[in-house]
């Protein structure tokens, strides 16, 4: 996979500016930032497979009503499974828009997405809990880091020139690295579109 | 969890060119930004997502031998903050255990009848949340699409994943906005928000979130 500088160094020789005399990497970084996110919310919406993920074990003890605060990467939840120990051994919990005013039992039975978290009905014994979810990759902190996702500097690095041509007036630049951006994007979801097609 | 809101400041100021905050510090910054979030949570409510679906907690409808009365839960104890359309409303006897809630009837008004034990019916009106007075008190539960309060810290995060990308293009385009309507760099941030928009309002699902609803080219099994 490449490093944030290939996207970085890629932008600034769309830009005339190979030598980073003006468009330091420091300047660049928040364009990368926000391309690199704009970029997993577009594979998100093509269902790419790369961008979903299943957690390990949530422990959610007795009484407890949420899961998924130790999810820092999640975005969504797909599905939900619950049991006493492994996920094979688990069963798949109904989804509903509200959790039901019932009594809690050995099972989780439901669980609903509403306000940006999984609430669970609450169990009375412990229980292990299995999300399958949407996920998203942190931006690299530095030029060093990963971009994790296959080819996605395809788009990024025109992504990041047309921002930094915005940023200082050059609309039709902007664009234009716009428009190429937009036309990469299409191959960036053709290389994590997985087995189906 | 969503990126904080000094995160999201520092990006809308690169994006007006301004990095080292010299124009735009971050009050100048700050409201710009609570305008986009009411924007994205006024349309994730059109949109009926289930990120704006909250529980409130318990309140109590307290008991009156007034016949014919009504409450309003707008004005009861615990009535939440951010409410803004109701869903449900359920009710139990006060002090019952969670099984005993029981859905109350929706009404366009409030039925012209007798006065009863339960609350029996609620209506919407006049922006406000209105039940039959009860002969004695019962406690109430309101389920309700709502927005969270606006984000005042730095510190705090922007409340929706992914949502930071429409929330810097919006912020930046009202910051170009306020400096000159004729601003192009305006009209350019303000299209980059909108397709952010849709992008976030397609990815995110609308309650079964299972269903292969991301109806897209090029995409894989779920």
């Amino acid at each position: 996979m490449a490093v944030a500088s290939v996207a970085l160094d890629r932008a600034r020789a769309m830009m005339n500016d190979r030598l980073a005399a003006i468009w330091t990497d420091a300047i660049l970084m928040p364009f990368l930032d926000i391309s690199f996110q704009e970029a997993q919310a577009w594979l998100r919406k093509s269902k790419s497979p790369f961008m979903k993920v299943t957690s390990p074990a949530q422990v959610v003890l007795a009484g407890a009503v949420v899961v998924g605060a130790a999810l820092t990467d999640l975005v969504e939840p797909i599905r939900v499974w619950a049991g006493p120990s492994s996920l094979a051994t688990s069963s798949l919990l109904e989804e509903v828009s509200f959790i039901p005013q019932v009594s809690a039992t050995t099972t989780l039975k439901f669980w609903s997405w509403t306000g940006g978290a999984i609430n669970l009905l609450g169990a009375t014994t412990d229980q292990n809990v299995y999300v399958h979810y949407w996920k998203n990759f942190a931006t690299p902190a530095t030029s060093a880091g990963s971009l994790v996702i296959p080819a996605i500097e395809n788009y990024i690095a025109p992504k990041i020139a047309s921002l930094a041509m915005a940023s200082v007036g050059q609309d039709s630049l902007s664009a234009v690295m716009a428009a190429m951006g937009l036309e990469r994007m299409e191959e960036v979801v053709s290389a994590n579109r997985g087995a189906a097609r | 969890m969503a990126k904080l809101v000094r995160e999201v400041l520092e990006t809308v100021r690169a994006l007006i060119n301004d990095e080292e905050a010299i124009m735009y510090p971050d009050f100048r910054v700050l409201p710009k930004l609570k305008i986009a979030q009411e924007e994205l949570f006024n349309r994730l409510i059109l949109a009926d997502h289930t990120i704006t679906f909250v529980q409130s907690s318990i309140m109590t409808v307290p008991g009156s031998i007034s016949d014919g009365g009504t409450t309003s839960l707008n004005a009861l104890t615990g009535f939440p903050v951010g409410f803004r359309v109701p869903m449900n409303v359920f009710e139990r006897p006060s002090g019952g255990n969670s099984s005993q809630f029981i859905l109350v009837g929706t009404a366009s008004f409030i039925p012209i009848q007798s006065q009863l034990s339960m609350i029996q019916f609620w209506s919407w009106v006049n922006d406000s949340v209105v039940v039959n007075t009860p002969t004695s008190s019962r406690q109430v539960l309101l389920q309700y699409r709502g927005t969270p309060l606006a984000t005042t810290g730095l510190t705090d995060d922007v409340l929706v994943e992914g949502a930071e990308i429409f929330l810097s293009y919006r912020t930046a385009a009202l910051m170009y906005s306020v400096q000159s309507a004729q601003d192009p760099r305006a009209g350019l941030m303000a299209a980059n928000a909108d397709a952010a928009l849709q992008v976030l309002l397609r990815t995110m699902t609308k309650q079964h979130q299972a269903r292969p609803v991301r109806a897209m080219a090029y995409r894989g099994v779920r």
